[in-house]
């Protein structure tokens, strides 16, 4: 089930037409406060979020989210700026969609983000460790020490996939294609900032990193040990 | 010297020295004529002195030929002639004295200033006064004349005293009038700089006000509140832009959903097809026009943000071909490229995609089928170059020269066709100018255009 927050009724229900075609169950919240609710007690597979919404903006309703759910969000921002779609990012959104969007791409973003784990299925390993980092592809769970870290899907992608080959630079383009999954032209900060985000869930000092390296003027890799 | 000043300065001059001349020759005038009545006074009153000893002791009295160094007297008889005298100078010059002629006549005659040859051929000065006198029964006429050295003396000095006075006071006008004129032009030179300031588009200027009573803090004031009048309105402006390009996209949302999903459903009619397909494209200009003004907006006002990183050229400009290829293959056209590996440059990379991908969009549109676009690197030793070269319809040299303007477009129908915003290559310009980055264009009607963007090496 995909929960739909936009206070636009006439977005929200050509939105839910779409969903519906391509076979996906969906609810509707028109303000933030219901979509919060709704994201808590529903728990959607994934959340479409309008940012301008009367009174909680999507911006809250995202943070209240990923306080107690990983669930992946997608962000419908009719701000085009560079700044927005960072800080969206920054506080745990897995993606944004610019309005005015098309129905099409924004399927294709949904199925993008809905579809978990499959470089794990092409793969026969089952447990990547490095350093004191272990990671289990088949129950999905990075864990530092003994402590397990929540990651979203997103998230767990990225460092599986670095981690798979340990070492090798990958340029920010290269990422966007393999982890995202789909053309995501001009934005290669989504990497960047994703990256930020997985390093401050799994390094000591997100500044000084020891495991997601940065490669200047290039891209990311992972420590090789 | 700014001439308003040097205006000022020569107006306080001419006004002091012409005071300062009239006042001059006022005193000198008034001393003189003082002198005059003096010797006068004094000369008339020997004369009277001396007709008094004639009267009682007649000519033998030895007052009348005792030597004065200042003055010297003469009697005569009424014909002219010598009767007694204390001098010690040849008289006989003196008869033709005006003085004595017109005592002959019968008047007191005083005449202040005669000049006289005396005996060494030198000039003096002389007061002289002559009057007729009856005493006893005869004519007389007592000649007395006194020199005028201390009275030329004086005026001399006058004289000096008022041309000293006067060299101070053009001097001290001339520091003043510096000064003063400078309490005029300073507020004004600030002002100017207020002008200039705002006029490169720092709104936020403001002029110091010096004085707030003069005619110039006035300015000052008037000026200081258009500022912020043009402050008020460039916000209203920035905001207005900025609201309408924001508020458009919640319609034009609606309006672009819409289409493409009645378009996926009506798939057997060919003319909701194409009429569908051009809203879609219509929404999709009105967009791009919202992002690219609110875009220039920000660069208007400094509140692009730019991103700095250490990225490679070639990397950037290898996705930037890619995102264009997909357009050049619907024209058939082939865009080779030759790009050089390690071209680290600090650089805001999405914006640097965007002036890759604007400059290669537009060789696209406005090239015909089957042509080849060529995108070239270069590195010299202080410059990364990359080269954008088409085959397209070129642009005349009258064009080229305004092809960074904001809405310019060289071809209307043909641009309106391939649906820019006619702000693209502003935008390219603006991103370049934050990077320190150049672009040179190279064109010929009917043969190709050629884009040259060099970035420097000083920016890593």
């Amino acid at each position: 089930m995909i929960l739909i927050v936009e206070d636009e009724k006439s977005i929200a229900e050509i939105i839910a037409f779409n969903l519906k075609k391509e076979g996906y169950e969906y609810i509707i919240a028109n303000d933030g406060v219901t979509g919060l609710k709704l994201a808590l007690e529903k728990n959607p597979e994934l959340v479409l979020l309008d940012i301008m919404m009367p009174g909680i903006d999507g911006f809250n309703v995202c943070k209240k989210i990923r306080q107690s759910s990983e669930v992946p969000i997608i962000m419908l921002t009719a701000r085009s700026e560079e700044v927005d779609k960072v800080l969206g990012l920054e506080i745990g959104a897995d993606d944004y969609v610019t309005k005015p969007f098309s129905p099409r791409e924004l399927m294709a973003r949904v199925k993008a983000n809905l579809r978990k784990r499959q470089i794990e299925i092409i793969d026969d390993e089952d447990i990547i460790t490095s350093l004191d980092i272990t990671i289990d592809l088949k129950k999905y769970t990075v864990t530092k020490g003994n402590t397990q870290i929540s990651l979203t899907s997103r998230e767990f992608d990225l460092i599986v996939f670095l981690a798979k080959k340990k070492g090798q630079v990958f340029s920010r383009e290269q990422l966007l294609e393999q982890v995202w999954g789909y053309e995501y032209f001009g934005d290669a900060r989504t990497v960047d900032v994703t990256i930020r985000r997985l390093r401050t869930k799994i390094e000591e000092a997100p500044e000084n990193p020891q495991y997601v390296l940065t490669k200047r003027g290039v891209g990311y890799y992972f420590v090789s040990e | 010297m700014k001439s308003i000043k040097l205006k000022l300065i020569s107006l306080f001059v001419t006004l002091v020295l012409f005071v300062m001349i009239i006042a001059g020759a006022f005193v000198r005038v008034s001393v003189g004529l003082i002198e005059e009545t003096r010797a006068h006074e004094e000369l008339s009153f020997l004369a009277g002195f001396y007709a008094d000893i004639i009267h009682q002791n007649g000519l033998d009295d030895s007052r009348l030929r005792e030597f004065r160094p200042e003055t010297t007297l003469l009697i005569l008889y009424s014909d002219g002639t010598l009767a007694t005298g204390a001098h010690n100078e040849n008289y006989s010059s003196m008869f033709n004295s005006p003085a004595i002629i017109g005592a002959i006549a019968g008047n007191n005659t005083f005449i202040p200033w005669q000049e006289t040859q005396n005996e060494q051929g030198r000039i003096i000065i002389q007061m002289q006064y002559a009057t007729p006198v009856y005493i006893n029964g005869v004519h007389y006429i007592i000649y007395i004349y006194s020199n005028a050295g201390r009275a030329v003396e004086n005026l001399e000095d006058i004289s000096r005293i008022i041309l000293f006075s006067i060299i101070i006071a053009t001097s001290l006008a001339i520091f003043l009038g510096y000064l003063y004129s400078t309490t005029f032009t300073k507020p004004l030179i600030e002002l100017t700089n207020a002008a200039k300031r705002m006029a490169e588009g720092k709104l936020k200027t403001e002029a110091k006000v010096y004085n707030n009573d003069d005619e110039i803090g006035e300015l000052a004031g008037a000026f200081n509140n258009m500022a912020k009048s043009l402050n008020r309105l460039d916000t209203m402006r920035r905001e207005f832009v900025a609201n309408v390009s924001h508020e458009i996209r919640t319609p034009l949302t609606v309006i672009k959903t819409y289409a493409e999903t009645l378009k996926e459903e009506l798939t057997e009619s060919e003319i909701a097809q194409s009429f569908l397909t051009t809203i879609d494209l219509e929404v999709d200009r009105i967009t791009l026009l919202a992002t690219d003004l609110l875009e220039l907006s920000h660069f208007d006002n400094n509140q692009m943000t730019m991103t700095m990183e250490y990225r490679d050229l070639g990397q950037i400009l290898s996705n930037s071909i890619k995102q264009v290829s997909v357009l050049a293959e619907q024209k058939n056209q082939k865009i080779t490229s030759l790009i050089k590996e390690d071209m680290v440059c600090y650089v805001d990379s999405i914006r640097i995609n965007q002036v890759f991908v604007n400059i290669l969009s537009n060789a696209v549109k406005y090239s015909d089928e089957n042509t080849n676009i060529k995108v070239a690197t270069k590195v010299t030793k202080e410059k990364f170059i990359v080269t954008i070269k088409d085959e397209g319809i070129g642009i005349s040299e009258e064009d080229l020269s305004h092809i960074f303007e904001r809405f310019y477009r060289v071809d209307k129908a043909r641009s309106r066709e391939s649906g820019g915003s006619g702000l693209g290559l502003s935008i390219v310009k603006e991103i370049l100018d934050m990077h320190s980055a150049s672009v040179f264009v190279k064109s010929g009607k009917g043969i190709g255009t050629i884009f040259e963007i060099s970035f420097n090496k000083e920016n890593i």
